[in-house]
């Protein structure tokens, strides 16, 4: 068995066992160094990473171990000093990858997650499986699809999955439904009968009693007396049900309102915002389990580039830091310690909603594209450029002084607005929403 | 010229006015001495005692009219039935209409096994009924009448069947009574077939109704005998009802309440005016049965379960007295003296039979004519029953021959066999336990 360590001082550690490649990540930012190496497998240290990997889109489809034990998707677990076991599984997925390698994904995000994801399925031979987890919101998350995903909502999740399957991309099949509160979508819900009348808990349910000899029918209390079972009208006791007396149903009554009924009103109490919903009012949402069908697998294997004027779509994509991987690097910039008098700074601008909502997803793409061109003159080679789902651009300026990310701050805002001004998009579509100093 | 003017006609005329007038009511004794004297002695009396002090009656009604105005107390309506899901929502939207606002609306669904729960549930979600009460397993009228009583929080209760529908001052002027004299119990309502356009058998039954109902409670409110307050309209006083404990098992359980609070000292009276219209049935074969039932009750409830009344005893009434005696005698006791004279007719006159019969129909014919009289003198809708007056021929084989058939059969059954004890109209539970206690 010839192993060989590459060791590389700062960045991921190489692994060549046999023809394959392996990369072992320690830190999220090993990944900008992989980009241009050729690696057939993937291994991490931190769920961190392995979360970082499946959302890069040049290395989600590789075979990915993890070293030591996780909840979260993989290929299976890495042991230093048996390294064969898993080789055969690399060997089978660079086969199933293959046909995926070289096509691109998709600009819309939502479209992005859906086809890594189903390529992902397709080449592990899996099932989109719901989880049941008093951690999500609705009781239920998608693990893969949440390992996919930088922001994960299960509601926006659960529609996008119906919108696919209606179009035939998954073949679904129900498993639970859930109800969630009308306010804040949580399934987290305390059930309770209450008077129809007036709202009020405080209800007494009694059985009725019918005495047969006598056609008197009155709650149980009515008969209750200390010899037994009396009936008040005739004086008679009550001995056999059945022969004597029978119940023949039941009745609430409410110590609030004095109001007596059969019905009472169901309501759901949100634990989490204590919201108090009416049955009707709450959300019903299927969970399914998702196979992909087949033209899940043709819609897979598309080509899928969107046109965006201007810029080639894949000299943009390599120019941008994908977001996940952005607020991982902010993370650990937080952390960092500067050097005297420089700071890190997180910039997010956000186009108004009036403009963005105007316009289509390619269009959205498109401008915020463009906005970026704008921008990264102005970028220094370590600084970050990330666009999020909601379509707003995050800037990461690395070790500015306070003057110099002064002045830089003025300039960007100064031309992004001339830039939409110029082009007829209306002067203040977009603003600075966060300028913040990561050290405070 | 036809044989019958030119022959048989003269001879019956003449047989008649050879006869004389003693051998004309020794023939005809049964209808002299009865049907004469109550339908037209009786009626015109009454008719012009009734006009006599119709002004002071007035002012006194409108004097309590306002007592209930100033008051409003709050009445609860109560509607047990089974199978009633259908009439619900009318019914609801009929008593919207009322004059009289400050009600409580219970329905009782006594085991019904159509749609009728759901139906319930969802006017009671919608506000138009108060409270929909129901028993899974069915208890009998009486039983569900006094489950709705039990959470009824008004006044005064009124009873009403669900296929009836009020003139719009309906509720108001059953309840009025209650404010004119402290010792009424219970007032009944005036009860009209409202479908007599569907068949003969309903023309026959809307005549039936108005001699009976409308004019026959008038006299006998007037008497102070009135003694049934109809289910399908009715109002009753709560404490009253509470101190008569409800309603017992039935069949006939309209006439037995009203007995029971008759007997615990309230009068019970009659309001014309208050007026409730109600499906009667259209086939001969339903009011077949439907009479059973009833003509059964007599027995039941008059003959047997209060027979205290006829003999004298702690808190004896004259009155009570002559409000069974009165109903018992008119049902009882002339169906048995016809089947008397029939056969004192067969044994006696036989050769005769052919213009015995003639005659009696003609006599009962122009009866007919004379009580349709003092009912157009009563109504309030005289007009509309003008159409009634054409099928007034038809009264005297409906009346005479054919109520009597089944009251007879319904006599016999329940008399020798206590038959309405296995009447499906109770359940097998309720029934057992009232003949094993012999109500
Ligand atoms: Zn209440
Ligand atoms: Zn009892
Ligand atoms: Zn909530």
């Amino acid at each position: 068995m010839h192993l060989k360590k590459v060791i590389s001082k700062a960045g991921p550690e190489l692994i060549q066992h046999g023809k394959f490649n392996l990369a072992k990540l320690r830190h999220e930012k090993d990944i900008r160094v992989l980009k241009d190496k050729e690696v057939d497998a993937i291994i991490v240290e931190h769920t961190s990473v392995l979360q970082a990997v499946l959302l890069d889109s040049a290395l989600y489809l590789k075979p990915l171990f993890v070293q030591g034990k996780t909840e979260h998707n993989c290929d299976g677990f890495f042991d230093p000093n048996q390294i064969d076991r898993i080789i055969g599984k690399i060997e089978i997925l660079t086969k199933e990858i293959e046909v995926y390698q070289n096509l691109a994904l998709p600009k819309d995000p939502n479209k992005r997650l859906i086809t890594k994801v189903i390529r992902y399925l397709l080449t592990r031979k899996l099932n989109l499986e719901p989880k049941n987890t008093r951690l999500a919101k609705i009781g239920y998350s998608y693990p893969l699809i949440e390992d996919f995903s930088i922001e994960y909502d299960p509601i926006h999740i659960l529609k996008h999955l119906n919108n696919y399957t209606e179009e035939g991309l998954f073949i679904e099949n129900t498993i639970d439904k859930v109800n969630v509160c009308y306010e804040c979508q949580s399934s987290y819900l305390n059930f309770s009968e209450c008077c129809t009348k007036c709202n009020s808990l405080d209800l007494e349910t009694e059985e009725l009693v019918h005495h047969f000899r006598c056609a008197y029918v009155g709650p149980q209390s009515d008969f209750t007396k200390a010899e037994g079972m009396v009936c008040p009208k005739c004086d008679h006791q009550l001995k056999h049900i059945g022969i004597d007396y029978d119940k023949p149903s039941e009745i609430h009554n409410c110590k609030s309102c004095n109001h007596s009924s059969q019905e009472t009103k169901m309501k759901a109490k949100c634990v989490d915002c204590c919201k108090e919903n009416a049955l009707e009012q709450l959300t019903t949402y299927s969970i399914h389990n998702y196979q992909v069908s087949e033209k899940g697998k043709a819609f897979a294997l598309e080509h899928q580039e969107e046109k965006s004027f201007g810029t080639s779509s894949s000299d943009m994509e390599n120019s941008f830091t994908n977001f996940g991987v952005f607020n991982m690097i902010k993370k650990h910039e937080a952390r960092r310690i500067h050097s005297n008098g420089l700071s890190t700074y997180h910039i997010e601008t956000g186009l108004k909603k009036e403009l963005l909502s105007s316009l289509n997803t390619n269009l959205k793409q498109a401008l915020v594209e463009e906005l970026t061109v704008i921008i990264r003159p102005y970028l220094k080679e370590n600084d970050l450029i990330a666009i999020d789902a909601q379509y707003n651009i995050h800037m990461l300026f690395i070790d500015y002084t306070t003057d110099a990310y002064a002045i830089l701050l003025d300039t960007l805002q100064y031309n992004l607005n001339k830039m939409l001004r110029d082009n007829a998009w209306g002067e203040d579509s977009i603003a600075i929403e966060q300028a913040i100093n990561l050290e405070e | 010229m036809s044989p019958v003017l030119e022959y048989i006609l003269p001879e019956y005329i003449n047989y008649w006015l050879s006869a004389g007038l003693p051998k004309f009511v020794r023939i005809f004794w049964y209808f002299v001495i009865f049907e004469l004297t109550r339908y037209i002695s009786l009626d015109f009396c009454i008719a012009a005692y009734f006009k006599l002090f119709e002004k002071k009656r007035s002012k006194e009604w409108m004097l309590a009219r306002n007592k209930l105005r100033a008051e409003n107390p709050l009445i609860s309506i109560i509607i047990p039935g089974k199978n009633e899901g259908a009439h619900l929502f009318k019914l609801t939207k009929s008593l919207a209409e009322q004059t009289y606002k400050h009600f409580e609306l219970i329905i009782v669904d006594d085991g019904s096994n159509d749609d009728t729960p759901t139906i319930g549930k969802n006017l009671e979600k919608l506000g138009l009924i108060h409270t929909f009460l129901r028993n899974e397993m069915r208890g009998g009228k009486a039983s569900a009448a006094n489950l709705a009583l039990r959470f009824s929080k008004g006044k005064i209760v009124v009873h009403l069947d669900a296929d009836c529908s009020f003139d719009c001052d309906a509720i108001e002027n059953i309840i009025i009574p209650f404010y004119m004299d402290d010792k009424i119990g219970a007032v009944g309502g005036n009860v009209k077939v409202r479908n007599y356009k569907d068949s003969l058998c309903a023309k026959l039954q809307a005549i039936e109704y108005l001699k009976t109902v409308s004019i026959g409670r008038i006299i006998t409110s007037t008497l102070g005998i009135y003694k049934i307050i109809s289910g399908a309209f009715g109002a009753f006083r709560m404490d009253v009802l509470d101190k008569v404990g409800g309603w017992d098992i039935g069949p006939g359980l309209d006439g037995d309440i009203t007995v029971k609070i008759r007997k615990s000292g309230y009068k019970t009276v009659f309001s014309h005016t208050a007026v409730c219209l109600t499906n009667a049935p259209s086939k001969f074969k339903v009011l077949t049965k439907q009479r059973l039932r009833w003509d059964k009750s007599i027995i039941r409830f008059r003959v047997r379960k209060h027979k205290d009344v006829y003999f004298p005893h702690q808190g004896f009434s004259w009155s009570n007295f002559f409000a069974l005696f009165e109903n018992v005698f008119y049902n009882v006791v002339l169906d048995i003296t016809w089947w008397i004279y029939i056969t004192d007719m067969i044994l006696n006159y036989s050769s005769a039979l052919d213009f015995i019969v003639y005659m009696n129909l003609t006599l009962y014919f122009c009866v007919g004519f004379v009580q349709m009289t003092s009912i157009y003198i009563f109504s309030e809708r005289r007009n509309e029953e003008l159409y009634l007056w054409r099928y007034l021929p038809f009264m005297s084989i409906y009346t005479g021959i054919y109520l009597r058939m089944v009251r007879s059969r319904a006599y016999v059954d329940e008399l020798f066999f206590k038959k309405s004890y296995d009447d499906p109209w109770n359940p097998l539970k309720s029934s057992r336990q009232a003949k094993a206690n012999s109500f």
